[in-house]
């Protein structure tokens, strides 16, 4: 595993920010950290950079305790955070002067490329570039040496569509070298590029996996009953949000195996049933997810 | 050491302040030149504060670039070791604030007359008063903030601290009180009262700087710089109040130059027999306090001090002159102090109320003194010796030709 944690809890004052983190990347993966605004995919994200300390668990990244990440750690990891303070003063060309003398394996070749692609203006500074163009300019300064982590807090959030295919772009080049842990709430446009998943809310993981596990097991359900019945009780296992009005019954299944195994299941409970099943995009799977959890915590 | 990160980082600060840095760096060589070539009147009234001023913008704008405190700043996740990268700040600090000013003292010097070999010694010589008081805790300020706006506040909020919230507990010295007080700032041994003081708030400032960069400890280092303020502040304090003459003296002594060996015959004498004294409420009618007051021209102690003492205190006046100085000598009071001695047992000491001390070196070394009234029921029927104790500098001339051309000379 690239990153490691293990029971990490943080505190701020008297509100439990993370609780019980245990996440576990691995290497070569796209992993996603999603979760609503305010749910902790940050603050995991400075304990793994050693910008916050965990008040309990450990960590390692890179087979190195995060307490202990050094320059020679950083030398291997790419960092992109959506609000990160840059030097307003420099032109472009001079904060990528500044960044190569302190990455001994910095790709000269690499940043002039994504420069191109990304058509950034190396004379023109810091403080008058865009929100989009700083992004890009982060981006940059975190592929241009090769990390072998890439690290993304929300390097999509306030880019317009153009930009965000643009910095997608220029992230899916990069995926086959190196281990990518983004945290977004974009998730329809990191979908396609994600390997791995791990949902947070109010500061503890309740899922993750990989993602293609996670798109075989989860389905949209949308049945029509041959007369109005009510929901068996209890559900049967992986069953959740069910709604059912007459004689339509909606639910998802995070147990799926096939068509055939759901359609018996389904005779089982209501006799003859007509039966649609879909597959989910990431965006409803995490939103069925977040939703069933809250109504399991409201009970 | 990677002098090459270093000086990246040294380059990249420097290009993104350039402005600021600019103007500071003018400010500082102006300085000198303005002071020692007299070109504004007055200058160093208005410089104190402007120094003051830029020392904050120029420290929390270096530091802030790169803020420990901060929780998004781009170099947290960089290969940056954090000795390079406070060399680096603290370099360009030094390089703007010093060198600036060490060019312009030169260039003056060499206006003023002097050779070049004493114009560059003087020059390289760290002409440093306050700078190093103030450096360590605006640097505090500057790696315990992220902003700006924040640093500002916090300087702003020792200074109410220091100088406006004590304001109003403040009391004149009593006459028992003798601590050295200010003679220690005007007797050449400044350095005795600030030394502790500034070691004290820089081994205090490395300690934040350990807590900021390498454990992140940012409300302890918040903590550790509100008691580099107060105890940067009671280390000046203190030796004044507290640290006796004779100790202080013969530190001073051990390190100075022995003093040539025709002052042996040089002694103090009281011209008069008894010295002039009277009750406390007795004071306005009494005629050698009326005339000392004229001489003096302020009262000889306020209202305050008079109230505190009790109406049945005993006041007097001593006149001493020095014996047998060489022609065109001088004496300058350093220190004065009169203790009561009760077979040989001290049980009071006295300051005196500045009178007509001439500090011009003439020879007269007048005080007014007040014993307060309980020392003076204490003393009332024991057998007390009154013992003057004088701390004197002795001024010998030295002959200087200087042309009367109406400008400034460098002798």
């Amino acid at each position: 595993m690239i990153v490691e944690t293990h029971h990490v809890a943080k505190r701020f004052g008297r509100f439990e920010a993370i609780e019980d983190l245990s996440l576990s990347v691995p290497e070569g993966s796209v992993f996603a950290l999603i979760g609503a605004n305010g749910t902790g995919k940050t603050t995991t994200i400075r304990m793994l950079m050693n910008i916050l300390r965990p008040d309990r668990g450990d960590i390692t990244v890179l087979g190195t305790p995060s307490r202990e990440l050094g320059p020679a750690d950083f030398q291997r990891i790419g960092y992109v955070s959506e609000g990160q303070r840059l030097p307003g003063g420099l032109t472009l060309a001079q904060y990528f002067d500044y960044l190569r003398a302190l990455y001994p394996a910095w790709d000269r070749v690499l940043e002039k490329e994504l420069c191109g692609q990304f058509e950034l203006p190396p004379s023109r500074k810091i403080k008058h570039l865009s929100h989009g163009m700083r992004m890009k300019t982060l981006l940059v300064g975190a592929l241009a040496f090769r990390p072998k982590l890439l690290v993304l807090d929300e390097p999509l959030s306030g880019l317009d569509t153009l930009v965000r295919d643009e910095v997608v772009h220029g992230l899916l080049q990069q995926a086959a070298d190196t281990t990518i842990l983004i945290s977004s709430h974009e998730l329809a446009e990191i979908e396609s590029f994600t390997t791995h998943v791990a949902f947070l809310q109010n500061g503890r993981l309740f899922l993750q996996e990989a993602i293609e596990t996670l798109q075989t097991r989860f389905r949209n359900v949308s049945v029509t009953l041959s007369a109005i019945k009510e929901l068996p009780q209890p559900l049967p296992e992986g069953w959740f949000l069910p709604e059912i009005e007459g004689h339509r019954l909606r639910f998802v299944t995070s147990r799926f195996e096939s068509d055939q195994q759901l359609y018996q299941q389904l005779v089982q409970h209501f006799g003859a049933v007509q039966m649609e099943v879909e597959p989910m995009p990431l965006r409803a799977v995490a939103n069925a997810l977040m939703q069933q959890r809250k109504r399991n915590l409201q009970q | 050491m990677n002098f090459r990160i270093l000086g990246a980082i040294l380059k990249k600060d420097a290009l993104s302040l350039a402005p600021i840095v600019a103007l500071i760096a003018l400010f500082f060589l102006a300085d000198p030149l303005i002071e020692r070539l007299d070109l504004v009147p007055d200058w160093a009234s208005y410089s104190v504060p402007m120094i003051l001023m830029a020392l904050v913008v120029l420290v929390m704008a270096v530091f802030h670039l790169d803020s420990p405190a901060s929780l998004s700043d781009d170099w947290l996740c960089r290969p940056v070791d954090k000795r390079e990268l406070i060399s680096a700040k603290l370099l360009l600090v030094l390089a703007v604030v010093y060198l600036p000013r060490a060019i312009g003292a030169f260039i003056a010097d060499l206006c003023l007359g002097y050779s070049v070999t004493e114009a560059l010694l003087d020059a390289a010589l760290l002409q440093d008063k306050l700078t190093l008081f103030e450096l360590p805790i605006i640097l505090f300020g500057a790696i315990v903030t992220r902003t700006f706006v924040q640093g500002f506040g916090v300087m702003f909020a020792i200074f109410i601290c220091v100088f406006v919230i004590p304001t109003p507990f403040v009391r004149p010295v009593g006459p028992l009180r003798p601590g050295i007080r200010d003679e220690l700032l005007f007797t050449g041994m400044q350095w005795l009262a600030v030394t502790p003081a500034k070691l004290a708030a820089l081994v205090l400032l490395a300690i934040g700087f350990w807590l900021m960069y390498w454990r992140r400890r940012i409300a302890a280092a918040r903590i550790l710089m509100a008691l580099a303020a107060c105890v940067t502040l009671l280390f000046v304090l203190i030796p004044m109040a507290l640290i006796p003459w004779n100790a202080t003296f013969a530190i001073q002594t051990a390190f100075g130059p022995v003093p040539p060996a025709d002052t042996a015959r040089i002694s103090l004498r009281n011209p008069r027999i008894c010295f002039p004294a009277a009750r406390r409420a007795d004071l306005s009618s009494d005629a050698a306090f009326v005339a000392a007051t004229q001489r003096s021209g302020n009262h000889l102690w306020n209202s305050e001090e008079l109230r505190d003492v009790g109406p049945n205190s005993i006041a007097f006046l001593t006149h001493i002159e020095p014996r047998g100085l060489p022609p065109d000598w001088r004496v300058k009071l350093n220190y004065v102090r009169a203790d009561y001695n009760v077979g040989g047992v001290t049980l009071y000491s006295l300051r005196p109320a500045r009178y007509i001390t001439d500090h011009a070196g003439t020879g007269a070394l007048a005080h007014a003194w007040m014993l307060p009234e309980p020392a003076v029921q204490r003393l009332r029927d024991a057998p007390a010796e009154l013992e003057l104790t004088y701390s004197l500098t002795l001024l010998k001339p030295r002959e200087y030709i200087v042309p009367t051309d109406g400008k400034r000379h460098a002798s």
